[in-house]
């Protein structure tokens, strides 16, 4: 998944050398099943056989209807059907390899259109039938779910808070029944805090064009594509911290309001679970009326212990 | 009869030291006349270039956070690191509270 993953449990006991090779060999068979990067992986099995009926895996089937319940919700704002964009923009292989690629970037074709809502399912074999040359990228939503199912698995030992690269899943309180404190990096620079949050349980994410871009022609590119214009999101938000019930509607959200921009997010009727911090590209920052509950304050730490998303 | 002793000896119209002199500046000439032509080459040359730039590249440039840069050590050069290109800092106040917590970890946008 490209990120690296950091694992707190909040035990007298050494908790995590017993689930160590259960949890990595977890994400092993996540990473063959779902990553775009690897050639043997099922997503790419699945999307070099579109136009057939295909059965996949347990993992591949919960995380595709996942994604497409996300697509529907965001009005197709998320969709797994940009990977012709993402790769038109450049992003072909691993981010981190992506520094001598300019010749690839060169041979891409121009982004096809699909359509991800005529995919069709059969719920009782897990089988699924992608319309001809729709190929699929489940991207953030992967990771989040990912994330979320080893949170799952480890709080029956003791609270837990897993960070898959910055999309933080939280089991619940800590067992002196105090919030966990989260930060939240300033994508200005990376090496301060825009602030402190104390989150009891749910998820906190944030989706950014701060890292994951490069430069074609002195224009900065970045890997959230709005599938609008199949082009990577023209947004004046820099930055966008969700938090929510849990790490994959974090993750939903601050995918959301960073491709539609403050003035969009803003006019959203937002559900009443979620609050946001967007930091905009001048610097400034925009957060919901309900954020500031979440920040740490020493005149009200007996609230945070209390807070629940 | 040796008739060649009655022969007039062939005359020399051009001096050595004339010789000397139009070498020297056939020299020069060609020297200074290369020196002119060359020259005229140059700004030519500079001239096409500024004239006619070659056709733009595409470049992709990853950007790397400070933290990642490389730290210099003895036997690195400056053009063996790698490019840090970051956007620009904006030197809000970071307010640190007395008895704030560490955060356990940080949420930002997706790294490796």
């Amino acid at each position: 998944m490209g990120s690296r993953i950091f694992l707190a449990m909040d035990s007298e006991k050494d908790l995590w050398s017993n689930f160590r090779e259960s949890v990595m060999q977890r994400f092993e068979e996540w990473e063959q099943s779902l990553s775009r990067f690897r050639s043997t992986s099922e997503l790419s099995e699945v999307n070099r056989h579109s136009g057939q009926w295909q059965q996949v895996s347990d993992t591949f089937w919960q995380v595709l209807t996942l994604a497409l319940q996300v697509e529907q919700e965001t009005q197709g704002i998320i969709t797994p059907a940009v990977l012709d964009a993402l790769e038109a923009a450049g992003y072909t292989i691993n981010f981190e390899d992506l520094g001598n690629t300019a010749d690839r970037w060169l041979r891409q074709p121009l982004p096809t259109l699909a359509n991800v809502r005529e995919i069709e399912l059969d719920e009782s074999n897990h089988a699924i039938n992608l319309p001809h040359g729709l190929r699929l990228d489940f991207g953030g939503v992967a990771k989040g779910w990912a994330v979320h199912q080893t949170m799952l698995i480890l709080r029956e030992y003791a609270p837990v808070l897993v960070d898959g690269g910055g999309d933080i899943a939280v089991s619940g309180p800590m067992q002196d029944g105090s919030a966990w404190p989260i930060g939240i990096t300033d994508p200005m620079n990376a090496s301060a805090n825009l602030g402190l949050v104390m989150i009891s349980s749910g998820g906190v994410a944030t989706s950014g064009r701060d890292y994951r871009r490069w430069q074609v022609n002195g224009h900065w590119q970045h890997h959230l594509i709005d599938p609008r214009t199949q082009k990577p999101a023209d947004t004046d938000v820099l930055a966008a911290t969700v938090i929510a019930a849990s790490v994959m509607d974090a993750e939903k959200h601050s995918k959301q309001c960073l491709i539609l921009g403050s003035s969009e997010t803003q006019r959203l009727d937002s559900p009443k679970d979620i609050a946001f911090l967007l930091v905009l590209e001048d610097g400034r920052t925009i957060e919901s009326n309900n954020f500031d509950q979440f920040r740490w304050k020493e005149s009200c730490k007996a609230t945070h212990d209390k807070i629940t998303v | 009869m040796n008739q060649n002793s009655h022969q007039p000896k062939k005359r020399s119209f051009i001096s050595t030291s004339l010789k000397f002199m139009l070498a020297a500046a056939s020299i020069a000439g060609t020297v200074g006349l290369w020196g002119v032509f060359s020259k005229k080459d140059a700004q030519a040359s500079a001239a096409t270039i500024s004239d006619s730039p070659l056709p733009t590249i595409l470049t992709l440039v990853p950007f790397q956070t400070a933290n990642s840069a490389a730290v210099p050590t003895s036997d690195t050069s400056i053009s063996s690191l790698p490019v840090v290109t970051q956007a620009p800092v904006n030197n809000s106040t970071q307010i640190v509270q007395l008895n704030q917590p560490s955060p356990v970890t940080n949420t930002k946008s997706s790294r490796p």
